[in-house]
């Protein structure tokens, strides 16, 4: 692409809203993907699925295109940060708004989101600390927004570099039998 | 439990913060997320010290001292989430 190309484009300012099926829609807003029939595989894989509108991009003719993040991509913090991969670019007419007080379930909502991450190697023996309390925590009922996921990630460099770690607060569970120093999950 | 400060993470330089799969552990990955521009929010560390990481060729099962902290591990987390969800900051 050339430079007056990017000129052309640049232009082309995102949009702050759009009328969608005679509703007002802007980014933050959450719509339903119902991608055309002559979608690809992607398109396969998104439609009827929730998202929120990122931005409202215009291309050189003037054609509106609506930037979703899907709800349920575990990638989505990266689409939020606008960077490629995890945004999907959509016809307004492929979007359909959903009712404000379903929209409004997520985006204003105060609770947090949290990650319960297991972080350990099962072949190192204890190292598998975290793997296994996860393992446990799936089994049982959390609240929405809430996830127990196993990381594969090497959880032993806490029990070495723990005191290089500058720690804001500091405490312990003591397991059984065990002299609790270092933290494995 | 501990909540690591997390704005005494170095970001690494370019040469250094290549993703090498076999050296990943918490700590270089709170750097290199922090390098690629993401967003840290809070990271509190639910642990057990182990008894043993098994012989050089490895071990697959927890020790029984560290085994029978699972149940307390679980609870504890239960516990933080409830409070976090409370809006409980204090801990």
């Amino acid at each position: 692409m050339n430079e007056s190309e990017w000129r052309l484009l640049e232009d082309k300012a995102p949009t702050g809203s759009l009328t969608i099926a005679g509703v007002d829609v802007k980014p933050g807003h959450r719509v339903r993907l119902r991608p055309g029939k002559r979608g690809d595989v992607m398109d396969i894989a998104l439609a009827g699925k929730t998202a929120v509108i990122e931005s409202i991009e215009q291309d050189y003719e003037g054609n509106f295109h609506v930037c979703v993040v899907a709800d349920d991509d575990p990638g989505r913090d990266i689409g939020i940060m606008r960077q490629p991969g995890h945004r999907f670019f959509f016809d307004p007419e492929e979007v359909e708004p959903l009712p404000r007080d379903e929209a409004a379930r997520d985006t204003d909502s105060q609770t947090p989101t949290i990650l319960i991450a297991g972080i350990g190697n099962i072949f190192l023996g204890d190292d598998a600390f975290g793997v296994e309390v996860v393992q446990r925590l799936s089994g049982r009922k959390l609240p929405a927004r809430v996830k127990a996921v196993e990381f594969g990630i090497r959880g032993s460099i806490w029990h070495t570099r723990c005191s290089t770690v500058p720690i804001s607060r500091f405490w312990w569970t003591r397991a059984p039998a065990v002299e609790s120093r270092a933290a494995f999950m | 439990m501990i909540e690591p400060e997390l704005n005494s993470f170095d970001v690494p330089d370019a040469q250094q913060s290549s993703a090498d799969a076999h050296s990943m552990n918490p700590i270089n990955v709170i750097r290199m997320a922090k390098a690629m521009g993401g967003e840290l929010k809070r990271i509190l560390l639910v642990g057990c010290e182990p008894a043993t990481l098994g012989p050089e060729g490895g071990q697959m099962g927890l020790s029984e001292p560290v085994s029978s902290a699972v149940d307390e591990a679980v609870t504890l987390v239960e516990a933080l989430i409830t409070k976090i969800r409370n809006g409980d900051e204090s801990q």
